[in-house]
């Protein structure tokens, strides 16, 4: 009797489990540059906000 | 909620709907603590849609007079919540500038990648050494080349912390297109990044 057998590294993944994947890709690579991302947080002048809160407290 | 004082402390435990009754009420103060809240979620996602920082300065007052003059009228509809509401009016900012401004078509691929962009990417990085140390800054470009829907999506989502569900009803999409732009953007990211890895590497 021949034995034969399937090497795991060959295996295509069903859809279900790519796509389980990717999104498991898309998480890690998104999780790796949070940092970097929230690095461009900006803040509007005081200039800005001193107008919006004159404007506001105008009736 | 009545006419109520509230010390700075305590402003800081009130909800935002009940921040916007308090406003409506008569308590004009209150403005401070919503914009102390949400002005950097706020103007960081106008900023990286126009990339000027005079131009988001006005689109952000802008948004912000439109706010006061909706509570003011009584015309604020309580059922949803105030930052994408906000988020909302900003985005139309934004939107009527690009229009009256009609900017220059990109040509892009089929998984929406502006081509021109990618290599002018891979130039730039090229040309100016300096930048490759400022990580920052690179990726601050690298969010600027993403096609207009991708890019608006990962700003709403990481930048004005907005859902899925909220996004796909501020840009009037299913929130499976939402999800789909997001990954788009991610994945064209990860692929100017690449770029530009390769291109420091060969340099």
């Amino acid at each position: 009797m021949t034995k034969t057998f399937t090497p795991t590294n060959l295996k295509n993944l069903s859809k279900p489990e790519a796509f389980d994947q990717q999104n498991q890709d898309d998480q890690k690579f998104y999780d790796g540059i949070k940092q970097q991302l929230d690095k461009l947080y900006r803040e509007p002048s005081a200039e800005t906000i001193a107008k919006i809160l004159s404007y506001a407290k105008k009736r | 909620m009545g006419l109520i004082k509230h010390t700075p402390m305590r402003l800081q435990q009130v909800s935002d709907q009940d921040l916007v009754k308090l406003y409506i009420g008569g308590e004009e103060y209150v403005i401070e603590e919503l914009l102390r809240r949400h002005k950097s979620k706020i103007f960081t996602s106008i900023y990286l849609l126009v990339k000027d920082q005079y131009l988001a300065e006005d689109i952000f007052q802008d948004a912000f007079i439109k706010v006061i003059n909706t509570l003011r009228s009584g015309r604020y509809n309580e059922e949803g919540k105030f930052l994408p509401w906000v988020m909302r009016i900003a985005h139309n900012l934004v939107i009527d500038y690009f229009r009256k401004e009609k900017r220059t078509p990109t040509i892009t691929s089929a998984d929406g990648t502006d081509v021109l962009n990618l290599i002018q990417i891979h130039e730039e990085s090229a040309e100016e050494r300096m930048l490759r140390e400022q990580t920052h800054t690179d990726l601050r470009k690298m969010i600027h080349h993403l096609p207009d829907e991708q890019k608006e999506v990962l700003i709403m989502r990481h930048y004005a912390d907005l859902s899925f569900k909220e996004i796909a009803e501020l840009t009037d999409v299913s929130i499976n297109t939402a999800l789909g732009r997001m990954r788009y953007a991610l994945s064209n990211l990860r692929k100017m990044m690449n770029v530009k890895e390769v291109s420091v590497s060969r340099s």
